[in-house]
């Protein structure tokens, strides 16, 4: 039999020292402990996972509402709504209402009701923008950020633009902001390994191989692609280099899976009904 | 022994003892164990930067460097041109031109090193750098990392393990597994007698080593690995072997090697890139922010540093990421960022002894002959550096 060892990746010490302020998922129970220290988070992560989110426990609107209204949810950073309400409402998201919730922002809707993974949820409160740890006010529409976009609005073909303007992109230090190049991280199998399998210093690399070839065979599932010709909205490549994971500020070693976003999941998956 | 049942109950008002429940072949024993808590990130020492002491700079025959196989006074390396091995005073010894860029640290064993890429394999003679046979694959076809053992160089083709005898290159035997993946890490041999490897079929197989055969596998199903990268042999708390690999996203597993049965699980929250093992204890970097060092007996922390602290409050230095794999000496753990940090942490508490800012760009990687006064590291221009330490 397997013994399970979880060590909340939450800073424990932290929320040790803030837990006079904040509940750590207060909408979760009643009887929610208050995070103290490492063993009391861990045990109530892993108590939330089995027996809520594991067991598909009903979640009601007016969790959701307090979630978007709370500090912390989903790791350090401001509640939701402090950005995205009525009377302000950054990309047009606003998180304040359940029908603010549905209609989403200017890059789509923000849930698939009965998808818990549709919609731009999920990727902005799990996707670190890239290269990991860029400060969220460095600009996403540099001349190098629309050199990639023109590259895939244009077929992400791999002709002489390619070679010589976009490709050579991701082996700059700073190409995107930051002190190191995605090709330091993202470069195929080899020793040390790359990250999600992921090379970026070649064309058949971003484009036929994509993300997780290995992994993802091993479950019988394609590569994650990683372009679409034409279609920036839908290429993880754009969305990493362009969108700020939130809440805007959230540091990229932030846990991506807190129990708090498998807790609007559910919700989305059962439906998102506004009640 | 089939039955073996450990399960740790922890009660949260008591923060130190775990009520350890042991249903051992049917006798049940009740024992109290104590997994340390680990030390707060402000309780871990912190050493002050200070400018590495550069002992010499050699340029090797190629701009991108693998990682280096060192031992007390040599340095094996491979890149995209050569293989070369020198001494640790920086001469030369030999050097050899690569048919196709090495992309894996080359091994060693019993006089024969393994230089190998993704396209094809050498086989040299350790002390000349001679090359005593190749391997390449065919074209659209990818070699896995190999392992040199037992007079044999195993390594993945595709789908398929195949063996070689080390000296002369003769094919030996093939295995396939189960399903057409790609074998990507290598495996390691189990007491010269078995071959262990995880491949991406989601399996973990033993084969013997000599013929190739299969000796039982495992099929860990979807909720496990989908493949497992690094694999290290320890021994668990009973004193028994245990294999301790590295699953492809963010778990590390204690598998029992008599049939690959799951012992234990530590979840790291993210993907671990690589973690490597010395006398039953682990260390990795995880990118939520920690270095973490794990008993390899029974997947329990034995401290963890903070690497990655964004809060203001702590006042403690954020350091680079990591793609080095951490390297230990007797005492220490070595810790090479992407910022150019040589961290250098006490193997007993994780303690940060000393912190050398290197005056160039690094590749991802360190190397200790074992002195505790010197580590080498690769430039990105291709040379090799050597660093004096202190702790
Ligand atoms: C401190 C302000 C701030 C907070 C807090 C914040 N956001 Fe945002 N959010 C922004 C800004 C600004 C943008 C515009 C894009 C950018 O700057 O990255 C944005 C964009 C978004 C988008 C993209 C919408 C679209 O259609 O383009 C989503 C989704 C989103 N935020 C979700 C959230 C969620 C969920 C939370 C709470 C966990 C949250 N945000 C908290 C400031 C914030
Ligand atoms: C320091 C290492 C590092 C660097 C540098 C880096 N990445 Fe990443 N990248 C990661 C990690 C780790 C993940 C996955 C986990 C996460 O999001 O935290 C990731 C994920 C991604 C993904 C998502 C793949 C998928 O299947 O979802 C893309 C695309 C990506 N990176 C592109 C880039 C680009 C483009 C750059 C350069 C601008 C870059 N990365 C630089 C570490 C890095």
């Amino acid at each position: 039999m397997e013994t399970l060892h979880t060590f909340s990746t939450a800073k424990h010490w932290g929320f040790a020292a803030l837990a006079g302020t904040i509940a750590i998922g207060m909408a979760i129970t009643a009887s929610s402990v208050m995070a103290q220290d490492g063993e009391e988070l861990d045990q109530h992560v892993q108590a939330v996972f089995d027996t809520a989110i594991n067991a598909n426990v009903p979640i009601s609107y007016e969790r959701i509402a307090t979630l978007m209204r709370t500090d912390n949810a989903f790791g350090e950073g401001a509640a939701c709504v402090v950005c995205h309400n009525s009377a302000k409402a950054y990309n047009g998201l606003d998180l304040s209402s359940c029908d603010g919730i549905l209609k989403g922002g200017v890059n789509g809707t923000f849930v698939t009701p009965g998808k818990g993974k549709g919609g731009t949820m999920r990727r902005s409160l799990r996707d670190n923008r890239m290269p990991l740890g860029i400060s969220p006010s460095y600009p996403s529409s540099t001349k190098n950020h629309l050199i990639v976009l023109d590259w895939i609005d244009n077929g992400i073909k791999n002709d002489a633009n390619f070679k010589k303007n976009v490709l050579p992109l991701f082996s700059t230090a700073g190409a995107f902001g930051g002190e190191t190049k995605c090709t330091d991280c993202h470069m195929s199998n080899e020793e040390p390994p790359s990250f999600h399998e992921l090379d970026l210093s070649s064309w058949a690399g971003i484009v036929e191989k994509g993300a997780d070839s290995i992994a993802r065979a091993a479950e019988g599932l394609p590569p994650v692609m990683v372009v679409y010709a034409g279609k920036p909205e839908k290429s993880k490549l754009w969305l990493r280099i362009s969108e700020n994971r939130m809440p805007l500020g959230i540091a990229s070693d932030a846990d991506r899976d807190p129990y708090n976003l498998h807790i609007l999941m559910n919700w989305v998956d059962q439906g998102a009904k506004c009640k | 022994m089939g039955l073996f049942l450990s399960q740790h109950l922890c009660f949260a008002a008591s923060k130190t003892f775990c009520i350890t429940l042991l249903a051992l072949g049917g006798v049940a024993l009740l024992a109290t164990t104590a997994q340390a808590e680990p030390r707060p990130p402000s309780e871990l020492q912190r050493a002050t930067d200070e400018p590495a002491t550069i002992l010499g700079e050699w340029q090797t025959g190629n701009t991108r460097l693998r990682p280096f196989t060192c031992t007390a006074d040599s340095i094996y390396l491979s890149g995209d041109t050569t293989a070369e091995m020198w001494d640790t005073h920086g001469k030369q010894l030999w050097q050899t031109k690569l048919a196709t860029p090495s992309h894996f640290r080359p091994r060693l064993s019993n006089g024969v090193m393994v230089v190998a890429g993704r396209k094809s394999l050498a086989a040299l003679d350790a002390r000349t750098g001679k090359t005593l046979w190749n391997y390449t694959a065919g074209d659209d076809a990818q070699l896995s990392v190999p392992l040199i053992a037992a007079g044999k160089v195993v390594v993945g083709l595709d789908s398929w393990l195949k063996a070689f005898d080390a000296q002369t290159g003769e094919e030996l035997w093939e295995f396939e597994i189960v399903l057409p993946r790609l074998i990507a890490y290598p495996p390691i041999a189990y007491q010269d007698k078995w071959i262990l490897l995880g491949p991406g079929d989601g399996n973990l197989y033993a084969i013997d080593i000599n013929d190739g055969s299969l000796v039982w596998k495992n099929n860990t199903g979807k909720n496990t690995w989908q493949y497992l990268r690094q694999l290290y042999i320890a021994q668990d708390s009973r004193g028994q072997d245990i294999l301790v690999a590295g699953g492809y996203k963010d778990d590390l597993y204690g598998i029992k090697i008599d049939n690959g049965e799951v012992k234990w699980r530590f979840y790291g929250g993210n993907f671990i890139n690589s973690h490597m093992v010395s006398d039953n204890e682990t260390y990795f970097w995880s990118p939520t922010g920690w270095i973490y060092s794990l008993n390899v007996r029974n997947g329990y922390m034995r401290w963890r540093h903070l690497t990655d602290d964004h809060r203001a409050s702590s006042g403690l230095k954020e350091w680079g990421h990591f793609m080095a794999e951490l390297i230990a000496d007797d005492k220490v753990v070595y810790a090479l960022d992407m910022r150019d940090t040589l961290h250098i942490l006490d193997r007993t508490n994780g303690d940060e002894l000393k912190s050398y800012d290197l005056p160039f760009n690094a590749r991802f990687f360190v190397c200790t002959t074992g002195d505790n006064k010197t580590v080498f590291v690769g430039s990105q221009e291709g040379q090799i550096v050597k660093v004096g330490v202190d702790f």
